[in-house]
C-alpha cells in the first residue's frame, strides 16, 4: 500500500493541509507544534476510526466550530486506488464516509458508504483489526500490532517491542505477515514445494480463495468447452428427440398401416367369403328350384305314364273280360245254335209225326211262326248292332268328356302356370327394375363422384394458383432476402479481408496476453533520476507513453516507470532502461519484436488501435456473419416453403389434372343415369355411405343376380306353360274327335232321335222283347208240335224243350253279347282314354325331363355347402370392408405426412453426431474434473503446508529475526546478536556479542535510544517485507548522528521497495540544507525517490491561534488505546 | 490375378465413401482434433492415387463424403483443390450425397454452388434421382441421391430393372443402411438382395463405417460397403479400405480391398506398470489414435514412473508425444497412500509432518482424489529437487 494524497480540513489544530507523497521516502519536516502529529492522526483516522466513533469527538478543530474531514487517497497491492472521505461527528447530513474506487488513479467512482467503508478498509488492510461492531469488534481507536508498526504514534516503542500478534482480535494481519514473511521462514526444499503449489495456486484461485473464471482461467476455458458441448448437446438431442419421435411414428404407422392392410385384407377376404356364400347359396336355391321344375315337370310325365299304365292294366282287364264275353258269346251262339238243330231235329221229327194236312196246317203255322221268328232274329240282331254302336258312341261320348275334363285339368294347369308365370314375370320385371335401378345408382354416384371430381379439380387447380402465386412471392422474397445476404456477405468479406484470421487473431491475442505476461514478469517500479550537468533536450518516454521534451532540461527529473524509460539525451544518446532480469527482457524483446512484425502491421492493415478492438471488430463481424447466416437461413426457409408451395401446387395440379372430368364424359355418366328420379338416387346413394361404389356394385351384382334368377325361374315356368299348353290342346282335340264322334253317332240316329242313351235303353227293352216273343213263337211252334201225335207230342215236347233251350240259349247268347258289347264299350273307353294319354306322354320327352332331373340334381349335387347368409350379413361385411378402408386411407395419409416429417429430421446423422457430442462432453468433464481435481490438489497441498508450517513453529518469529538481527548488528556495531522473537513477533531477547546470554532481560536494560532504534528497525523491516507504507512520526530522537545516519541509508533503500513518510522536526537528520525546497512546498530528490515536503507551506493551521487547544483533548476511555 | 485374368477385365472401378469431410473430433483436445479432422483431407489423395495405380475406369463416391450439408469452405474447397490437380478426362468421379450431406438446396451440391464451378467436368454430381452414366465397355451406371437426412425409401427402387436381352455391365450406387442394420428402417433402407432384383452387376453402397460385404455370404452380385477410408471412431469394424472392383467379361464383379488409411484407432487397457512400460516401448504408436485407460494403484515412486511414461506418450511442450493422438482415461490410476511416508524419511520434518496430514486426509473418500493428487505434486517436486 501507498498514500498518494492526504486532505485535511477543520481536523483540531489544522485548519487545512493537503500532501501529496511521493512513492519512496517523503520527509515532512517543520517545527513542532505545527501539526505533523496531527497529520499522522489524521492518517490513522482516516483508515481506522469511523466518523460517528467517541474517537472521533477528539478531532473536533479547535477554533472553529467545523466538521473535521480527512481525505486519503492510496492505492493497494492490486493496482487498485482508493480514496476514502471521512466528515467527522457523531450526527448530522454532513458526517459519514465514503470509500472510492480507481482503476486509474484519476476517475475515482463511489464504491460503498457508512459502515461498510470501514469494512472494506480493515479488509483491504489486514492488520488484524475486525470490521466494527458485533462481538469482536473493536471498542474506541482501533489498534493491532500491525497497524502499531506501519502507523504507530511518536516514540511509542513499547506497541512494537512488548506486544505481539497475539493480541490482535483476528488473525488477518498474521496471515498478512506470514504470507509476507514465509519466503524468511522455509526450509529451501520447503519452499521448493511450497513456491510450486503457490504458482499453481494463483494460476488457479483468487485471493479468496476462488476458482479463477477470467477469461484467462483453464477453469473458465475448460467451463466454457463443458457450456458449448453441453449447449450444441442439448440441440441435437432436440433433435435427436424430434427425429427419433419422426422416426417411431413412422415405423408406428408403418406398423399400423401393415396392420390396417391385414384388417382390410381380411374384412375384404370375409366380404368375398360371405359373398361366395350368398352366391353358393343362392346358385344352390336356383338349382332347386331348377330341380323341382324338373322333378315336378318330370313327375306329371311319369303320373300320366302311370295313368296310361293304369289304363293300360285296366284295357287288358277289360280286353280280357271283352274276350270271356265273346267266349260267353260264342258258346251262347253255339248253344244256340245247338238249340236250333235240337229245335230242328225236334221239328222234323214232330213233323213226321203229325199228318200231312195238319201237319200242312202246323207246317204253315209253323213256317209263318218260323218267319215270325225270323223277323224277330233280324230285328234282334239290328236291335243288337245299333245296342253296339249306341254303346260305342255313349264310350265315344264318355271319352269325350274324359278328353274335355284333361283338357280343362290342362287348362286349368295353364292357368296356374300363367299365374305363376304372370309372377314369374312380374319378380323378373321388378329385377329387372332394381337391376336397372342400382345400375343408374351406379351411374348416378360415379357421375356425383365426377362431378364432385370436377369440382375438387377445379378446386385443386384454385389452390394450385394460390399455392404457386405464394410460392412465387416466397421466392421472390426470397431472392430479394438472398441479394440483400450478398451485399452483406460482400461488405463483411471486405470488412473481414482486412482483419487477421481468427487463428490469427488468436495467435496475435495470445501474443500479447504473452507479453503482457513477459512484461509483468519483469517486475515493476523503475525510477530514473536525470540531472544533467548543463541544459540538455531531453525527451523522456515512460512505460510507452511520451512524458517530457524539454529542450532544456537543466534541473533533476526524476522518471517513474513501470517497466521501461526511454531517454533521447539531446543528439548525442538514447538510453533505455529495463526492468527485470536479463533472461526476462530478452523474452520480452523477442515479443516486443514479434509484436513489432506481427501486430503492428496487422493492427494497421485493420485499422484498429488494440488486440481488444481487433478481436471486437471479428466479435462484430462474426455477428453480423450470424445475423447473415440466419438471413440466409430465412431466405433457404422461404425458399424451402416457396419450394413446398410449389411442390404442393404441382400436386394440386397434378390432382387437378387427375380430377378433370370432360363434359362430354360427364354428360355421358349423367345420360347413363337414365330417368331415375335422382333425388330417389341421392337418398339411396347417401344411405350408403362413403363406400357406396362398392356398396353400389356389390348391389347392382346382388340384383343382377336376382334379375338372372328370376329369369331362369321365368324361362321353366314358361315351358312347362308350353307343355300345360301342349297338353290341353290334345286333350281338347281328342275331346273335340270324340265329341265329333259321338256327333257323329247322333247324326246317325237321324235327327229327332231320342238320345243315345234311351236308345239304348230302347234297344235293350226290344231285344228283350223280341226274346219274349221269341220265346212265344218258340211256345206257339210247341203247340203246334203238341197238336201232333204223341210221337207228335214227345216231338212236340222235343221241339218245345229244344226250342227252350234255344230261346234260353238265345237268351243266354244275348245276354252275353250284351256283356261282351258293354265290356267292348268300356274297352274302347279305356283304349281311347289311354292312347290320348300315352300319345300325350309320347309328346312330352319324359327321356329329356328325366335327363333334366339328373342334370339338375348333378348341378345341385356339385354345387358347395354355403352357410346361410343374409343380407345384414353382407352389410356387416362391407361395413367392416369400408372401415378397414376407411382406416386404411387414414393410416396411408397419417404415414403420407409422417414421411414428409421425416424429411425434415437429423436422423441416423443426428444420431451419431449426438453420441460423439455426448462422449466429447463426457472427456470434456472429465478434463474439467482432473483440472478441479488437480487444483484442489495444489490448493490443498499449499493450505496443509501452510498449516503444518504454523504448527511447526517455522514461525515469523525466525523470519523477522535473521534480517533485523543482522541490521541490529550493523547498527550497535556487532554489540547486540541473536534477536529473537516469538511465533507471534513479539521480541523475546537478544544477546549481548560479548558473550554473556542476556536473554530477555536485556531488553530491560537497552537504553531508551537503543529500543527506539530496535523498534523502528523491526517496523522499517516488517514494513519493507509488507511492502505497504510506514508512517515515522518524530522517532529516533535519541539516536545519535552516526546512527540516524545508518538509519537514513537503511530508510532511503527501504524506499525504493516500499514508501516511507517520516515526520520530523529535524530535517537536517535526513536531508542536506541544500535538498531542503527553496521556497516551495516540496521538492523531489534522487529521481523522486525522496520527496521533501516543507510543512509550513503544506499545512494550514487556524489563522492567529497558537499551537495549542484551547480545551484539553479528551481523555481517552477506559479500554481504548490511545494512537 | 494372372494376365488371362486380367484380359478378362472389362471394367476396373475405385468404389469409396464415407469421407466425413469436416467432421470434429471433438472429445479429443484441439490439436488432435486438428490431426485427425486434417486426416480426412490427407486421405483423399491417397485414394486418388489408388484410382491411378489400379488404372480404374471410374471412381464411385458413394455418400457422406462431407459431414454435413453446408460444410465450412475449406473443405469443399480442398476437395476441389484435389481434384483439380489431376486431369482424368477418361476417368469420371460420381459424388453422391448421403444422409450426412443430402442433396437440398442449399446444400454444396446445389447447382450454383461455388463447390460444382470448382470441380472438373470429369467430376460428376449425383444431383438427380434418374441419374445414369455410360461407362466404357458397354457398361452403365444407376446412381441415386439421399434428398434428406432421413427416409425410409429404399433408394435402390428408383433403379430400373434390367430390362430383357439387355447385357450391359448395371452397375448401381446409392447410400443407406441395409436391412440387416439397427434402426434401418428410417435411414434409406436398402434391401439385401437388392443388387439381385435391380439386375445390377455390382452394388456400391456407402453408410458403415466398416469394410463389409452384403450379404456377407458373398453372393453374386455384390454389394459393397467400402466403409470410411479414415477411421472415425474406435468401435469401428474394419475402417480404412476402399473397394476395387474389377468386373470380367461375363460380368462377374471380383472385389479385392485396399488400405488407405493413416491412422489406426486402437483402445488399450493396461493394469500394470509393466504393461504401462511395454506400451511405451512400442514403435508403432505414431501412427495410432489410441484410448489408453489406466487402472492401476501405484507406489510413490512407481507412480512418478508411471507418470513419466504417460508424459512420454502424451507428449509436452518441448516433447514430442509417441502416440500420434493419445486419449488418456486415467480415473483409475491411483498413488497408495498406504506406504507413502515410507518414500519420505528424507524430507524435512515439516515436509514429512505435511505428507502425514495429506495421508490422513487421503483416507477420507471426499477427500481423496485431491490428497492423493497432492501428495503425488509433494512428492515429486521434492524428488526434483533431490536429483
Amino acid at each position: 500500500m501507498r498514500f498518494s494524497k492526504l486532505v485535511v480540513e477543520s481536523f483540531q489544530a489544522i485548519q487545512r493541509a493537503e500532501v501529496e507523497f511521493g512513492p519512496g521516502l517523503n520527509v515532512l519536516y517543520g517545527p513542532n507544534d505545527l501539526g505533523k502529529s496531527t497529520l499522522a492522526t489524521a492518517i490513522r483516522a482516516a483508515l481506522l476510526v469511523a466518523p460517528s466513533s467517541a474517537e472521533a469527538s477528539s478531532f473536533t478543530p479547535w477554533y472553529a466550530d467545523a466538521t473535521p474531514r480527512v481525505s486519503l487517497t492510496f492505492s493497494d497491492e492490486g493496482g487498485h486506488h482508493w480514496k476514502v472521505n471521512k466528515a467527522f461527528g457523531s450526527s448530522g447530513g454532513s458526517t459519514g464516509a465514503e470509500l472510492l474506487h480507481s482503476k486509474d488513479g484519476t476517475s475515482f467512482a463511489l464504491d460503498c458508504k457508512a459502515r461498510q467503508v470501514e469494512e472494506k478498509i480493515r479488509a483491504l488492510l489486514a492488520w488484524g483489526i475486525p470490521a466494527p461492531g458485533g462481538k469482536t469488534g473493536p471498542r474506541g481507536l482501533p489498534t493491532s500490532f500491525l497497524a502499531n508498526v506501519l502507523l504507530g504514534a511518536q516514540t511509542d516503542v513499547d506497541a512494537i517491542l512488548g506486544k505481539s500478534l497475539a493480541e490482535d482480535l483476528d488473525g488477518t494481519g498474521k496471515l498478512r505477515l506470514t504470507n509476507a514473511l514465509a519466503t524468511l521462514a522455509q526450509d529451501p526444499l520447503f519452499k521448493k514445494v511450497f513456491d510450486a503449489a503457490q504458482g499453481e495456486v494463483d494460476q488457479c484461485f483468487t485471493a479468496t480463495g476462488k476458482r479463477k473464471r477470467g477469461q484467462t482461467s483453464k477453469f473458465t476455458e475448460a467451463g466454457q468447452h463443458v457450456k458449448q458441448l453441453r449447449a450444441d448437446l442439448d440441440g441435437l438431442q432436440r433433435q435427436l428427440a424430434e427425429s427419433t419421435g419422426i422416426e417411431g411414428a413412422v415405423n408406428a404407422l408403418r406398423e399400423r398401416r401393415a396392420q390396417a392392410q391385414v384388417r382390410l385384407g381380411e374384412a375384404a377376404a370375409a366380404l368375398a367369403t360371405v359373398r361366395d356364400h350368398m352366391v353358393k347359396a343362392r346358385t344352390r336355391d336356383d338349382a332347386g328350384a331348377l330341380l323341382d321344375t324338373a322333378m315336378n315337370a318330370l313327375g306329371v310325365i311319369d303320373a300320366q305314364v302311370a295313368r296310361v299304365n293304369l289304363l293300360s292294366d285296366e284295357v287288358d282287364a277289360l280286353t280280357a273280360r271283352v274276350g270271356v264275353r265273346e267266349e260267353d258269346v260264342s258258346r251262347a251262339v253255339a248253344e244256340c245254335t245247338a238249340a236250333e238243330s235240337a229245335v230242328h231235329v225236334a221239328e222234323q221229327a214232330y213233323r213226321i209225326a203229325t199228318s200231312e194236312d195238319g201237319a200242312k196246317d202246323r207246317e204253315l203255322r209253323r213256317a209263318q211262326l218260323g218267319e215270325q221268328l225270323a223277323e224277330l232274329s233280324t230285328r234282334k240282331q239290328t236291335a243288337q248292332t245299333r245296342k253296339t254302336e249306341l254303346s260305342g258312341a255313349i264310350a265315344t261320348r264318355a271319352t269325350a268328356q274324359s278328353a274335355r275334363a284333361a283338357a280343362v285339368s290342362a287348362n286349368a294347369a295353364i292357368e296356374q302356370l300363367a299365374s305363376q308365370l304372370a309372377h314369374a314375370k312380374q319378380r323378373t320385371q321388378e329385377a329387372e327394375n332394381d337391376l336397372e335401378f342400382t345400375r343408374a345408382l351406379v351411374a348416378y354416384g360415379r357421375w356425383r363422384a365426377a362431378s364432385a371430381a370436377s369440382e375438387d379439380g377445379a378446386k385443386a387447380a384454385q389452390s394450385a394458383a394460390a399455392d404457386r402465386q405464394e410460392a412465387e412471392e416466397k421466392d421472390a422474397a426470397a431472392t430479394k432476402l438472398l441479394g440483400d445476404v450478398r451485399t452483406m456477405e460482400e461488405e463483411l468479406v471486405r470488412r473481414r479481408e482486412v482483419l487477421p484470421t481468427d487463428e490469427e487473431a488468436k495467435s496475435l491475442a495470445k501474443l500479447e496476453r504473452d507479453l503482457e505476461m513477459a512484461e509483468a514478469a519483469l517486475g515493476g517500479g523503475l525510477s530514473v533520476a536525470v540531472r544533467p550537468r548543463v541544459g540538455v533536450r531531453i525527451q523522456a518516454v515512460v512505460d510507452q507513453n511520451p512524458s517530457i521534451d524539454d529542450n532544456n532540461l537543466a534541473t533533476q527529473r526524476v522518471f517513474e516507470a513501470e517497466r521501461i524509460v526511454r531517454l533521447c539525451v539531446g543528439d548525442v544518446v538514447d538510453i533505455e532502461i529495463t526492468v527485470g532480469a536479463a533472461d526476462h527482457r530478452r523474452g520480452v524483446e523477442d515479443l516486443r519484436a514479434r509484436w513489432s512484425a506481427e501486430q503492428v502491421p496487422a493492427l494497421a492493415r485493420a485499422g484498429v488501435e488494440s488486440v481488444t478492438e481487433m478481436l471486437g471488430a471479428i466479435a462484430t463481424i462474426a455477428k453480423e456473419t450470424a445475423v447473415v447466416v440466419d438471413i440466409t437461413k430465412q431466405a433457404a426457409q422461404l425458399r424451402a416453403d416457396a419450394k413446398i408451395l410449389h411442390d404442393r401446387a404441382v400436386l394440386h395440379e397434378q390432382q387437378a389434372a387427375k380430377l378433370a372430368v370432360d363434359d362430354g364424359d360427364l354428360q355421358e355418366r349423367k345420360d347413363a343415369i337414365g330417368s331415375i328420379d335422382p333425388e330417389l338416387l341421392q337418398t339411396h346413394l347417401e344411405s350408403l355411405g362413403k363406400s357406396w361404389e362398392s356398396r353400389a356394385n356389390a348391389l347392382q351384382t346382388q340384383k343382377s343376380n336376382e334379375d338372372k334368377a328370376a329369369k331362369t325361374q321365368l324361362a321353366t315356368l314358361e315351358q312347362n306353360a308350353k307343355v300345360a299348353e301342349y297338353h290341353a290342346t290334345a286333350a281338347e282335340e281328342h275331346a273335340g274327335k270324340c265329341a265329333s264322334a259321338w256327333e257323329e253317332a247322333l247324326a246317325a240316329l237321324g235327327p229327332g232321335a231320342p238320345v243315345p242313351d234311351e236308345l239304348l235303353r230302347t234297344t235293350d227293352e226290344d231285344l228283350l222283347s223280341i226274346s219274349r216273343r221269341e220265346a212265344g213263337l218258340a211256345s206257339a211252334l210247341e203247340g203246334l208240335a203238341m197238336e201232333a201225335t204223341g210221337q207228335v207230342e214227345s216231338a212236340a215236347r222235343a221241339v218245345e224243350e229244344a226250342s227252350i233251350r234255344h230261346v234260353a240259349a238265345k237268351r243266354a247268347h244275348g245276354a252275353a253279347v250284351a256283356a261282351a258289347d258293354v265290356a267292348k264299350a268300356d274297352l274302347n273307353a279305356r283304349i281311347g282314354e289311354r292312347n290320348l294319354l300315352r300319345a300325350q306322354v309320347d309328346a312330352m320327352d319324359r327321356a329329356s325331363a328325366a335327363a333334366l332331373c339328373a342334370v339338375r340334381e348333378t348341378e345341385l349335387a356339385s354345387l358347395p355347402d354355403a352357410p346361410s347368409v343374409s343380407d345384414a350379413d353382407i352389410a356387416n361385411a362391407e361395413r367392416k370392408v369400408v372401415d378397414a378402408t376407411d382406416e386404411l386411407e387414414i393410416e396411408k395419409e397419417e404415414l403420407h405426412k409422417s414421411e414428409g416429417a421425416l424429411s425434415k429430421v437429423g436422423g441416423a446423422a443426428v444420431r451419431d453426431e449426438v453420441e460423439r457430442v455426448q462422449d466429447a462432453l463426457n472427456a470434456a468433464e472429465q478434463r474439467e474434473r482432473d483440472l478441479e481435481v488437480d487444483a484442489d490438489a495444489w490448493k490443498l497441498l499449499l493450505d496443509t503446508l501452510r498449516d503444518v508450517e504454523n504448527e511447526e513453529g517455522a514461525h515469523l518469529g525466525r523470519a523477522l529475526a535473521g534480517p533485523i538481527a543482522t541490521k541490529f548488528g550493523e547498527l550497535t556495531a556487532g554489540r547486540y546478536r541473536n534477536l529473537r522473537l516469538d511465533a507471534k513477533l513479539r521480541t523475546e531477547s537478544v544477546d549481548v556479542a560479548t558473550g554473556v546470554a542476556a536473554g530477555a532481560d536485556v531488553l530491560e536494560g537497552l537504553s531508551v535510544g537503543t529500543r527506539d532504534q530496535l523498534a523502528t528497525l523491526i517496523r522499517v523491516t516488517i514494513a519493507d517485507q509488507l511492502n505497504t507504507v510506514i508512517v515515522l512520526d518524530d522517532h529516533l530522537v535519541h539516536s545519535d548522528p552516526k546512527r540516524l545516519a545508518w538509519f537514513r541509508e537503511v530508510l532511503t533503500k527501504t524506499a525504493l521497495r516500499t514508501q516511507v513518510i517520516v515526520f520530523t522536526c529535524r530535517p537536517e537528520d535526513y536531508l542536506s540544507r541544500s535538498e531542503l525546497p527553496d521556497g516551495a512546498a516540496s521538492r523531489d530528490l534522487a529521481g523522486g525517490a525522496v520527496r521533501v515536503l516543507d510543512m509550513v507551506r503544506v499545512v494550514k493551521r487556524w489563522e492567529g491561534q497558537g499551537s495549542t487547544p484551547p480545551l484539553a483533548a479528551p481523555e481517552p476511555q477506559d479500554g481504548e488505546a490511545q494512537a | 490375378m494372372t494376365a488371362a485374368a486380367e484380359d478378362d477385365i472389362v471394367l476396373k472401378l475405385l468404389h469409396t465413401a464415407d469421407w466425413h469431410m469436416g467432421r470434429r473430433f471433438r472429445s479429443f483436445n484441439e490439436k488432435s482434433e486438428e490431426k485427425l479432422t486434417r486426416a480426412r483431407l490427407d486421405v483423399l489423395d491417397r485414394i486418388l492415387l489408388a484410382a491411378e495405380r489400379y488404372v480404374v475406369d471410374a471412381v464411385l463416391c458413394a455418400g457422406d463424403l462431407f459431414d454435413e450439408p453446408c460444410p465450412q469452405p475449406e473443405w469443399w474447397e480442398q476437395v476441389a483443390v484435389r481434384f483439380a490437380k489431376r486431369n482424368w478426362k477418361n476417368r469420371p468421379v460420381f459424388l453422391l450425397p448421403g444422409n450426412h450431406d443430402p442433396f437440398i438446396a442449399e446444400s454444396i451440391w446445389a447447382k450454383g454452388h461455388k463447390f460444382r464451378a470448382l470441380l472438373p467436368d470429369w467430376v460428376h454430381v449425383v444431383d438427380r434421382e434418374d441419374f445414369e452414366f455410360a461407362l466404357p465397355n458397354n457398361a452403365v451406371l444407376y446412381a441415386v441421391p439421399c434428398t434428406s437426412k432421413a427416409g425410409q425409401r429404399d433408394p435402390t427402387q428408383a433403379i430400373p430393372k434390367r430390362a430383357p436381352r439387355d447385357e450391359r455391365i448395371r452397375i448401381g450406387m446409392v447410400h443407406g443402411s441395409t436391412f440387416d442394420v439397427k434402426d434401418c428402417q428410417t435411414n434409406f433402407p436398402i434391401a439385401v438382395d437388392a443388387a439381385l432384383t435391380c439386375g445390377l452387376d455390382y452394388l456400391a453402397i456407402g453408410d458403415t463405417h466398416g469394410f463389409r460385404y452384403v450379404p456377407p455370404d458373398r453372393v453374386h452380385p455384390p454389394t459393397i460397403y467400402p466403409g470410411a477410408p479414415e477411421p472415425t471412431a474406435f468401435d469401428e469394424k474394419d475402417p480404412g479400405f476402399v473397394a476395387v472392383v474389377l468386373v470380367d467379361r461375363r460380368r462377374r464383379a471380383h472385389v479385392t480391398r485396399e488400405r488407405v488409411a493413416r491412422w489406426t484407432w486402437e483402445e488399450q487397457r493396461v493394469t500394470t506398470l509393466a504393461a504401462l512400460a511395454e506400451l511405451d516401448r512400442r514403435t508403432d504408436l505414431g501412427e495410432r489414435v489410441l484410448r489408453l485407460c489406466v487402472e492401476m494403484k501405484l507406489s510413490a515412486p512407481d507412480y512418478e514412473i508411471a507418470e513419466g511414461l504417460l508424459e512420454g506418450l502424451q507428449g509436452t511442450d518441448a516433447r514430442h508425444p509417441k502416440v500420434g493422438v493419445l486419449d488418456l482415461d486415467r480415473q483409475g490410476l491411483e498413488l497408495d497412500t498406504s506406504n507413502v511416508d515410507t518414500f519420505c524419511t528424507d524430507l524435512p520434518d515439516v515436509l514429512q509432518s505435511a505428507v502425514r496430514r495429506l495421508k490422513a486426509d487421503a483416507d477420507d473418500p471426499v477427500k481423496r482424489p485431491a490428497a492423493q493428487r497432492a501428495l503425488f505434486h509433494l512428492y515429486r517436486v521434492s524428488r526434483k529437487k533431490a536429483s
